[in-house]
């Protein structure tokens, strides 16, 4: 369907890009919310990237997906973006077993609102990078080549990346956990 | 790589906002406007080429006709001035060429607009 599109716009019938627009919007918005977190920016990158697409729509290789070369683009216009906003991220060390038991029971106590708005809040206090590489692996699900494709990186700071972003998500988790319990108790 | 599962669960609990409602129209105008000005950008481009091509070719029948003949131009005779005025013309040329050049490559990698 993709080259369909692709064919239709390369021959002049820009109106068809549209289906691009509608059909990989979310998947574009998602990604590029994961890095930025805030939906102003995030927009404003999703148009841009569209627009760079549509641009260089010709230097597209038909053979490769357009998901992994329009993700590619959201994923590299986002990052350059969140390069400007300078934030230092703490990097933690291993999480026990036995605290993610905890965090797991403990998220349990509080009601699907709540949940909603600390897993939110705890995502956002991740680097771009650990952002992204959850977002792909975890809810996306993608395997790690694709998010080699998507990002470029190598398979060794993928992996680093998740582990570090999994460390990261459960520290914040735990911290904010343990001091709304403690307001609830 | 195995997948932790209470991350997972985790995860697919987080909130993501949806895009606004009029972001395709959006990006479709900006697309649109685009479209329009290179297209604009391209005509402007295709007759700079001509006129360039035009005062090219008259620039060099004129040189010709004058080099050839006696004529003078206040008081100036063109044949004993003649490298003087080659030399001239042919930098207004090649810097008119190269600006011309410069622009035809500028557009078609987008790189400034007219």
């Amino acid at each position: 369907m993709d080259d369909f599109y692709i064919n239709k716009v390369l021959s002049g019938d820009y109106n068809s890009y549209n289906y691009f627009v509608k059909t990989y919007k979310r998947f574009a918005f998602s990604i590029s919310y994961a890095i930025l977190k805030d939906k102003k920016l995030t927009e404003e990158v999703v148009q841009d990237s569209f627009v760079k697409a549509f641009e260089q729509l010709k230097s597209f290789n038909k053979e490769a997906k357009f998901q992994t070369w329009f993700g590619r683009i959201v994923i590299n216009e986002s990052l350059r973006i969140a390069k400007t906003k300078v934030i230092e991220y703490v990097v933690y060390d291993e999480i026990p077993t036995k605290d993610i038991r905890i965090i797991n029971d403990s998220i349990k106590l509080i009601n699907e609102q709540e949940q909603k708005y600390y897993i939110s809040a705890v995502f956002k206090l991740l680097s771009p990078k650990e952002a992204i590489a959850l977002e792909l692996f975890y809810l996306k699900e993608c395997s790690i080549k694709e998010i080699i494709d998507l990002t470029g990186w190598s398979e060794s700071k993928i992996k680093m990346l998740l582990l570090r972003g999994r460390k990261s998500f459960y520290s914040h988790l735990k911290k904010i956990l343990k001091t709304e319990l403690m307001e609830i108790i | 790589m195995q997948k932790d599962n209470t991350l997972h669960r985790l995860l697919e609990i987080k909130e993501t906002p949806e895009p606004s409602e009029f972001m395709d129209d959006k990006i479709m105008t900006i697309i649109s406007q685009n479209v329009l000005q290179t297209s604009k950008n391209r005509k402007i481009l295709y007759l700079a080429w001509f006129f360039f091509m035009i005062g090219l070719v008259s620039g060099i029948i004129i040189s010709t006709i004058f080099i050839k003949t006696d004529t003078t131009v206040f008081g100036f005779n063109l044949s004993d001035q003649g490298l003087i005025i080659k030399v001239l013309c042919v930098s207004a040329i090649l810097l008119l060429f190269e600006k011309l050049y410069r622009l035809s490559i500028g557009i078609r990698y987008k790189q400034f607009d007219i």
